[in-house]
């Protein structure tokens, strides 16, 4: 799924993959919605390199180039991130963690 | 009657540090100490040169020895010949020599038997109350060949002549013949004639010819290499104002070991200020720590609010305003960069987890609750407990994740902004934390409150010991000096003090105090004080803190191996010292040697001694001696060791009653008071 894209010399960022958004629309939960899909290890999510200078407006550039650098550093290290997460307390977890019994 | 002393080590061994050994120095101690015999007992070896080099230099008897490690116990055991064939038991020892070259190594009894042969022609003394003693197997396959055993102190050694099952004691020096050598009185006396082992032997079979002084059997001990003898229970020492009896105290001090000494004045308070703390730290109870546990909280609460700026927060909230108000002004002007929705996004509010964490720790105790299993197993089923942990530890890897998370996009939300804001001409909104600066304006009046509360005096903790309360208690500094002295620096606190009302004030200024350990400031803020209250409810005199102070060091003297005290009087009233004083005295006498220096009647005479000394200074020629009597209570004199008396009621009357008229004309009024 494309979660950025140039098209017209603008930046635009989706949620769904259908529908595009110019990226000076973008807030803060969306860049959540987004980090949130990255750190799916099933969904692969894509994003468009401005390379050349394809996108003209400044404001764009701004916004869509940051959000591309970080957005592609997270998903190279998408595991890691989550993983630093659940240090705390894994011993004692493993230990107590009643094993699920799986139906026959 | 012959005095012995039958463990000296002149050589080196695995077990000792290197010494060198001065012949000079064992003949001058078997001179001073009065000694009819002694052994060389080495470690593990036996040299015969160097015995024959000692016999040489002595006017003694010398016997020749070895200090075994004997049995599976590795216990020593000292064994004794007699001197008439010493090439035979030079050889004999040197095959222990062979066998016992580290601590480990050991020689049995069926050894001992194969290279001595009859081991009844040898003297053999184990450690018995002794380190390291003898192990019981090996002491029984001695059979009879055990009739004595070494023991380390008078006390000991009074001990095991009491008590039936005990072998006969014998008291040795155990002491390195070198240069530095501090001579102690750890001999023994034998009731016998001659010096030889089948004689020493036949005495030690009976344990009344064994004792600690030439006369007066088993009650007596010899404490100085001038004879000084006293009781094995209680002495009174008497004498006239510098008669020598600090001197003799001192004497016996010397040549004995594990003394517990009270000398005079020791109770007296020298510092009245730092006394009740002395006096807490005294009976083991440190009363920092308590006043440390009590503030703790506070500590913490502190810790929290040390670093809120009220200031800088109203600071930040103005800026915020009017780059508001500026932004709206403008909002006409707005470009490209403006119109974008992070252009004046705000960052995710990020909140920590630490009640999660603190129900993790609690859950996680729950489940290892050690000997109180039984009751929360009662209560609450294990299986339980485990899906709560697990479904608290999830709970929270989802917060950190999701927190992890919302730090990162206002991260780059943050640069975003930056890159926007330096490129557009309209006023960026200044990010503020509002719902951090809402919770320290909060955090604030909730410390100015506990402080009110803190501030209020109120009693922490209340103990009893012995006689005595010993109560904590909080009040407010009164000035800026009780602060200064407080902070044991040369500080001024008179800006501190001025706002000391204010409390967020006053840890300002606290703060700014750049001498101050910025971790210890909760403590400026109440003074925990301690007071000693004696049974009526008021703090103690320096007198009844000497009285307390007195009994537990005579309590304290029960482990050592004799107790001296010197004039316990000074300070006292007789009361206490015919009360409790006399009683502990008279406790600890029971198993150990005790001396006393009194003037006083109530402690000389009440205590009812077992033994009186009595120092007299005499100066023959220009010269100053003393001279020491000595007798038992119930003895009409007292005498000295050339053979002069003195009577004991005049002595005991004199020193004790201020002499015989004063002590009638008391007496008389006393009974002219009663009619």
């Amino acid at each position: 799924m494309k979660c950025l894209r140039i098209n017209s010399g603008k930046g635009e960022y989706s949620l769904d993959g259908v529908t595009y958004e110019e990226i000076n629309k973008i807030d803060k939960e969306s860049i959540l919605v987004i980090v949130d899909m990255i750190l799916q290890p099933e969904l692969q999510v894509e994003f468009d390199k401005d390379t050349g200078g394809q996108i003209t407006n400044q404001a764009h550039k701004i916004i869509y180039t940051k959000l591309y650098e970080k957005f592609i550093d997270l998903e190279r290290n998408k595991q890691q991130f989550v993983e630093e997460t659940t240090e705390l307390y894994r011993s004692a977890y493993e230990k107590y963690k009643i094993p699920e019994v799986e139906s026959a | 009657m012959k005095k012995v002393d039958f463990h000296i080590h002149t050589q080196k061994s695995f077990v000792d540090s290197a010494f060198e050994l001065d012949v000079a120095k064992l003949k001058e101690y078997t001179e001073k100490l009065g000694l009819d015999a002694i052994a060389i007992t080495n470690h593990n070896l036996f040299d015969l040169q160097q015995f024959r080099t000692i016999t040489h230099e002595l006017d003694i008897i010398v016997l020749p020895g070895i200090e075994l490690n004997l049995g599976k116990g590795h216990g020593h055991a000292l064994m004794i010949s007699d001197n008439t064939d010493i090439e035979d038991f030079a050889l004999k020892c040197s095959r222990i020599f062979e066998i016992c070259k580290t601590h480990d190594e050991y020689v049995s009894v069926a050894q001992l038997q194969e290279i001595y042969g009859d081991l009844s022609k040898y003297l053999i003394i184990p450690h018995y109350d002794k380190h390291p003693p003898v192990d019981s197997d090996t002491l029984k396959e001695l059979g009879s060949n055990f009739i004595a055993g070494e023991v380390t102190s008078a006390k000991k050694f009074m001990y095991a002549q009491k008590n039936a099952d005990s072998p006969t004691p014998m008291l040795f020096s155990d002491s390195r013949a070198k240069s530095d050598w501090a001579f102690t009185t750890r001999q023994t006396f034998l009731d016998i004639d001659e010096v030889n082992i089948a004689s020493i032997k036949m005495c030690l079979s009976d344990k009344s010819k064994v004792s600690l002084s030439a006369e007066d059997g088993n009650e007596l001990i010899q404490v100085t290499p001038s004879g000084v003898l006293i009781s094995s229970g209680l002495t009174v020492l008497l004498g006239g104002r510098s008669s020598g009896k600090s001197y003799t105290l001192d004497e016996i001090e010397n040549y004995t070991s594990n003394v517990k000494y009270i000398r005079q004045f020791d109770l007296i308070e020298q510092n009245p200020e730092t006394a009740a703390k002395e006096f807490n730290e005294r009976v083991g109870q440190k009363q920092d720590a308590d006043g440390e546990v009590y503030l703790r909280k506070f500590s913490t609460v502190v810790e929290d609010v040390r670093n809120i700026s009220l200031e800088s927060d109203d600071f930040k909230v103005g800026t915020f305003v009017s780059s508001l108000l500026k932004a709206a002004d403008e909002a006409k002007l707005q470009d490209e960069y403006s119109k974008a929705i992070l252009f004046s996004e705000t960052p995710f509010q990020i909140l920590d987890s630490e009640k999660l964490k603190n129900l993790i720790e609690a859950v996680t105790e729950l489940l290892n609750p050690g000997v109180y299993e039984p009751i929360t197993d009662k209560h609450i089923e294990k299986e339980s407990l485990k899906s709560l942990h697990t479904d608290l530890v999830e709970t929270l890897w989802r917060e950190q994740l999701d927190r992890k998370k919302s730090g990162w996009v206002n991260t780059v939300v943050s640069d975003i902004k930056f890159g926007l804001g330096s490129s557009s001409a309209a006023t960026q909104v200044k990010d503020v934390d509002l719902w951090e600066i809402a919770k320290n304006k909060k955090k604030i009046q909730k410390f100015e409150e506990i402080v009110g509360l803190l501030q209020q005096p109120r009693i922490i903790v209340e103990r009893d010991v012995q006689q005595f309360k010993i109560q904590e208690s909080t009040k407010k500094f009164m000035n800026a000096q009780e602060l200064k002295d407080f902070s044991h620096r040369t500080l001024a606190f008179s800006d501190a003090y001025a706002v000391y009302g204010k409390p967020y004030e006053y840890l300002k200024v606290l703060k700014a105090k750049e001498e101050l350990e910025p971790a210890s400031l909760y403590k400026y803020f109440v003074k925990i004080k301690y007071d000693i209250l004696n049974r009526y409810g008021v703090p103690v005199s320096g007198g009844e803190r000497a009285e307390f102070k007195l009994i537990n060091e005579i309590d304290g003297a029960a482990e050592s191996d004799l107790l001296l005290i010197d004039e316990p009087e000074s300070s006292f009233d007789n009361l206490f010292l015919s009360g409790e004083v006399n009683q502990v005295i008279k406790n600890i006498a029971a198993n150990t040697p005790v001396v006393v220096v009194t003037h006083n009647s109530t402690v000389g005479a009440s205590v009812k001694p077992n033994y009186i000394l009595y120092t007299e200074r005499k100066i023959i020629e220009g010269v100053a001696s003393y001279a020491v009597y000595s007798g038992f209570a119930t003895s009409k004199t007292l005498i000295a060791k050339n053979g002069d008396s003195v009577s004991n009621n005049d002595i005991t009357l004199k020193y004790l009653e201020a002499g015989k008229d004063k002590y009638d004309e008391r007496n008389r009024m006393y009974e002219m008071l009663e009619n």
